[in-house]
């Protein structure tokens, strides 16, 4: 019989992690009337549309890319690693990002929505609102839209995923 | 160098290089950052034409037809309108649209206002008499 010692969380974790990248799905959504704006944000892809037409920000998509290639690095040494337990070297392999890319993005969130208040366009991390607007034509034209912003299930699995991969972290060292 | 500290290496250069997109992006935007962070965004084009078609009576109501075109990239939905109707800078008519209206990008489509009221102001005008009528019906001016 074969005994092999493997790590099963960080292996859980890496295929967690590659999941959350490779299916571009948003952690956080806005959405605001029918079709009126629409905000879908995560690390990796970023897409903004004001009456269905797109808003471009020339960083974000170096931004996303360093993120997914970030990530795929993180979980394709996880995932090595975790098959390399009885290898000293190995623990390196094993890192934190995971949980710190969900952290970093829920407090650049928060930052970033604080900077839009200042602004003049209050809207919160999550719930159902309405989306008070000057536009400003004339006297001003006040708009009022119904809006909803949340965080989604895959940013509860990129955090699940920081999680357990702090538990393969721990049980790296240990073995 | 033991092996642990070449993968601890290896990997702070992976690291490092996998931000090397942004690098990329500087060096395309000849290191401008405010080019960089500048959102751009072209706003739909709205354009819409009343072309007005003319009165009709229908079902005991005058309905004025209007022809709405829509030529623009965004699609509007009129819930509601109302429109006075003037003669020589007099409002004789009031109107409200009869039913909602969705306008798609170029598309035509018909408004029809219920012409609603109707009214005149006895007035003496150079020998002139106008008669004083209210209610649904045909004006009619006489003149002696």
């Amino acid at each position: 019989m074969i005994d092999i010692k493997i790590n099963f969380f960080g292996i859980v974790a890496s295929l967690l992690l590659f999941y959350i990248v490779l299916s571009n799905k948003p952690w956080w959504i806005l959405r605001g009337g029918e079709g009126i704006f629409y905000a879908a944000v995560s690390p990796f892809n970023v897409k903004i549309e004001i009456l269905g037409k797109p808003v471009i920000v020339p960083i974000i998509f170096y931004l996303n890319l360093a993120a997914t290639l970030s990530m795929l690095l993180a979980a394709s040494t996880m995932l090595l690693g975790s098959f390399l337990v009885e290898k000293e070297w190995s623990r390196p392999m094993i890192g934190f990002k995971g949980l710190m890319l969900p952290i970093l993005f829920l407090v650049g969130l928060i930052i970033s929505l604080e900077f839009v208040k200042n602004m003049g366009i209050a809207v919160p991390l999550m719930g159902e609102f309405v989306l008070r607007y000057e536009i400003p034509i004339g006297q001003g034209i006040i708009t009022e839209t119904p809006s909803v912003a949340m965080l989604t299930s895959d940013y509860w699995i990129a955090l699940l995923a920081g999680i357990i991969s702090v538990l393969a972290w721990f049980f790296q060292r240990r073995s | 160098m033991n092996r642990t500290k070449a993968v601890r290496i290896l990997i702070t250069l992976l690291s490092i290089a996998a931000f090397l997109p942004l690098l990329y992006g500087l060096n395309s935007y000849n290191w401008d950052l405010k080019a960089l962070l500048t959102p751009s965004y072209t706003p739909p084009r709205v354009d819409f034409r009343m072309e007005p078609e003319g009165l009709r009576f229908e079902q005991g109501k005058l309905i004025l037809s209007i022809k709405l075109i829509n030529l623009g990239e965004i699609e509007a939905k009129i819930e509601g309108l109302n429109v006075t109707l003037y003669s020589n800078g007099i409002a004789v008519a009031t109107g409200s649209l009869e039913k909602p209206v969705l306008s798609r990008p170029n598309s035509t489509e018909e408004l029809n206002i219920s012409i609603t009221s109707f009214s005149w102001d006895p007035i003496q005008s150079r020998g002139k008499r106008r008669g004083l009528y209210q209610g649904y019906g045909l004006s009619c001016e006489g003149s002696g």
